[in-house]
């Protein structure tokens, strides 16, 4: 029952996600100094960052969070990489997160109206899971948000409804292996009517401040596993009672936003031949390079603008999108700064 | 394509259905922790839906270059579940009969027998099945993980377990629906070709078992072997369902049958199994291989020599694996 009004709660201020932040910091007072950087402040106002509060939960229970607010995240289909989840809408996800100690705990409710668990009786069923993917490093650009990249892997907490908890990483798509240097966290799950409401808990996997992660949800129902799934972009974490990397923060604060112009961005990626190796709305048929109809939802501007101004810079890791010579298959378009700023922030806005 | 490659031919004329091979599969590698259900090697009769259930309508393999869509076969209804027997009864008075606790579904030779066609003209023959070691893979091409690989000495393909994540795109794209996903252990698992046997210069459980001295081993390139002999010489081995792409690597030797009764009780000069399903399941060059099979066992008959007879009886049972390793057992 408790569980549930704190669900309510928390979704009626799921709408306003700076005043959900802000509300948490006020609460447990323990934030950093409200006259903080325009850099954080940039990434609030992107819903990129949130704070992590100190407090003793002991025992950990998902009942115990009466009263916080939560980091709203929403996953959208992953369709950059083969396998992919072609259909299906997002899905928004409640993150909250708290430091205990040295252990990091995240709860995370998500909606998933079918319960597959894991069922030994069967060949052909999934179950539902979850992982929680963390930067392994603190550099000062994000890697890439999909199992992150040769030399910048990632770290993960995945769980599965009826398996067994697991530490995995990850440098790249297809490199997932068990992560020896963690342990597997601990969890505590609840199914409730909408869906599942997971615990999370472990020692911190990584010890950079800001912390980057992101969500990923698989559903049985649809076979998700692997690519299937739902992705979120990267979201920092800002952990209390560290210090905190201000310069980084800063440095990521320019990747998480973009002035250009919307609509000239949608008219240039038709002028400029985007679409016809790109999958965008209203131009369907383009599949020499990543989807992009989900852009927005899964990358932070400053990759996007990279990307386009640098196409060798990261290349995303399906053979279909390489030359022999293992360049990009996307040429240097060598576009002028503002209309790659245009362009930047109309495939940001998809989502 | 791999540097060498190990095949198997096995011939359908001396498959009696015993299913030896079936258990020396399974004693040797599949009798427990989740795979009590799984048959690396079976023998179905056909016509019939086979193992698993209607396999050959699960989709799979290639089209053209693509792969084609293929669906996961249910543990109880399309494998069949090994039965749990209330052996209790057996102490109890009455006559109550030991019956499976649970309903089964299917099982890997449920339609055993049953076959096709009307008396006196019914009709069936026996298919043994095991993963084909194919030359194009669609499982090792399926599995984003490159957990399937396949190696260079002899093509024999693996499932490098500690890669394996239970994805199962393996399983829906393997056309012949051969690679099997242990619920316990949450991965995939299938044939290994008896690579531990091999190291040791050991056939293959199946092969060395069979009773009817049906299944020859070989390199394909081993010119002096039996595989290059049936398969390309002699052109009477067969590549099972060619049409899925995958290039298979375990040949049959269709079966011959007796002629049809007609409604006058006389023989008719057509063969009992029609060559249309044949060629369905084995290709075109069916008709040619049972031509030459019919001439070349005439000439037995008559008491002339024929070579390829001689390679199809086996006289000597060593004879039929050549492995080109250091052999303990002959
Ligand atoms: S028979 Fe199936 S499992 Fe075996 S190699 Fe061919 S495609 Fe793979
Ligand atoms: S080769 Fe070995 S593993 Fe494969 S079916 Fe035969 S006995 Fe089983």
């Amino acid at each position: 029952m408790r569980l549930h009004s704190s669900l309510q709660r928390s979704r009626g201020v799921s709408t306003g996600i700076i005043t959900a932040v802000m509300g948490a910091a006020l609460l447990y007072g323990c934030a950093e100094s409200p006259r903080e950087g325009a850099g954080a402040q940039m990434l609030r106002e992107t819903n990129r960052l949130s704070d992590v509060v100190q407090q003793s939960v002991w025992p950990w229970r998902l009942d115990r969070w009466e009263g916080m607010a939560a980091t709203v995240l929403i996953l959208h289909p992953q369709r950059m990489i083969l396998p992919r989840l072609d259909k299906g809408a997002p899905v928004e996800a409640r993150l909250w997160a708290q430091m205990d100690g040295g252990q990091l705990l995240l709860r995370i409710d998500w909606p998933d109206t079918s319960e597959d668990r894991y069922s030994t009786a069967h060949t052909e069923r999934f179950a539902d899971a979850l992982a929680v993917q963390f930067v392994a490093d603190d550099g000062e650009r994000l890697p890439y948000i999909g199992m992150g990249e040769p030399e910048r892997p990632v770290h993960l907490w995945f769980w599965r409804a009826g398996r067994e908890t697991e530490a995995l990483t990850a440098h790249g798509f297809g490199t997932l292996e068990p992560d020896i240097a963690n342990p597997a966290p601990e969890a505590v799950v609840q199914r409730t009517a909408e869906g599942w409401s997971l615990l999370l808990s472990g020692p911190l996997p990584v010890q950079a401040n800001p912390l980057a992660v992101s969500l990923a949800v698989g559903d049985g129902a649809e076979a998700g596993r692997d690519g299937r799934k739902r992705l979120s972009s990267w979201h920092l974490l800002r952990l209390p009672a560290r210090p905190v990397d201000q310069a980084r923060l800063a440095t990521l604060a320019g990747a998480a936003g973009s002035d250009g112009d919307i609509e000239r961005g949608r008219r240039l990626v038709q002028e400029r031949g985007c679409t016809a190796c790109h999958r965008l709305p209203g131009s369907p048929s383009g599949d020499q390079g990543p989807d992009l109809t989900l852009a927005g939802g899964m990358h932070w501007p400053g990759y996007l603008r990279r990307s386009i101004a640098e196409p060798n810079a990261f290349i995303v890791p399906d053979d279909r999108y390489r030359t022999p010579e293992a360049g990009s298959l996307m040429p240097a378009l060598n576009l002028p700064e503002s209309e790659v700023e245009d362009i930047t922030a109309y495939l940001s806005s998809l989502r | 394509m791999t540097a060498r490659q190990l095949g198997m031919v096995i011939d359908l004329n001396k498959c009696i259905g015993c299913q030896t091979c079936t258990l020396a599969c399974k004693s040797q590698w599949t009798d427990r922790d989740g795979r009590e259900f799984m048959y690396w090697n079976h023998v179905e009769t056909r016509p019939g839906k086979g193992y698993p259930k209607d396999w050959e309508q699960a989709g799979g393999g290639w089209d053209g270059d693509t792969l084609r869509p293929g669906r996961l076969p249910r543990l109880h209804e399309d494998y069949g579940y090994p039965a749990e027997f209330g052996y209790e009864v057996l102490f109890e008075e009455g006559e109550k009969p030991l019956r499976p606790k649970e309903e089964m579904a299917w099982g890997p030779n449920w339609d055993e027998d049953q076959g096709a066609g009307e008396y006196p003209n019914s009709y069936f023959f026996y298919l043994p099945r095991l993963c084909n070691h194919c030359s194009n893979p669609a499982c090792q091409v399926a599995c984003p993980r490159q957990a399937i690989y396949k190696r260079e000495e002899d093509g024999i393909v693996l499932i490098d377990q500690e890669r394996c994540r239970g994805y199962r795109y393996c399983v829906a794209a393997c056309p012949y629906k051969k690679i099997y996903f242990n619920p316990l252990a949450g991965k995939s698992e299938k044939c290994i070709f008896c690579y531990p046997r091999l190291e040791k210069g050991l056939p293959q459980a199946c092969a060395y078992q069979c009773v009817g001295r049906a299944r020859h081993v070989a390199f394909l390139d081993d010119q002096e072997g039996a595989l290059h002999q049936l398969v390309n010489q002699w052109k009477v081995a067969l590549p099972l369902h060619a049409e899925y792409g995958t290039q298979p690597n375990v040949y049959y030797v269709p079966p011959l049958s007796p002629p049809k009764i007609g409604s006058n009780g006389r023989s008719l000069d057509e063969p009992r199994v029609p060559d249309e399903y044949l060629v369905q399941l084995f290709g075109p060059g069916v008709g040619a291989a049972l031509e030459m099979l019919r001439e070349e066992m005439a000439k037995k008959n008559r008491g002339e020599a024929s070579e390829l007879m001689d390679l199809l009886i086996a006289y000597r049972h060593g004879d039929m694996f050549r492995l080109d390793r250091p052999r303990e057992v002959v």
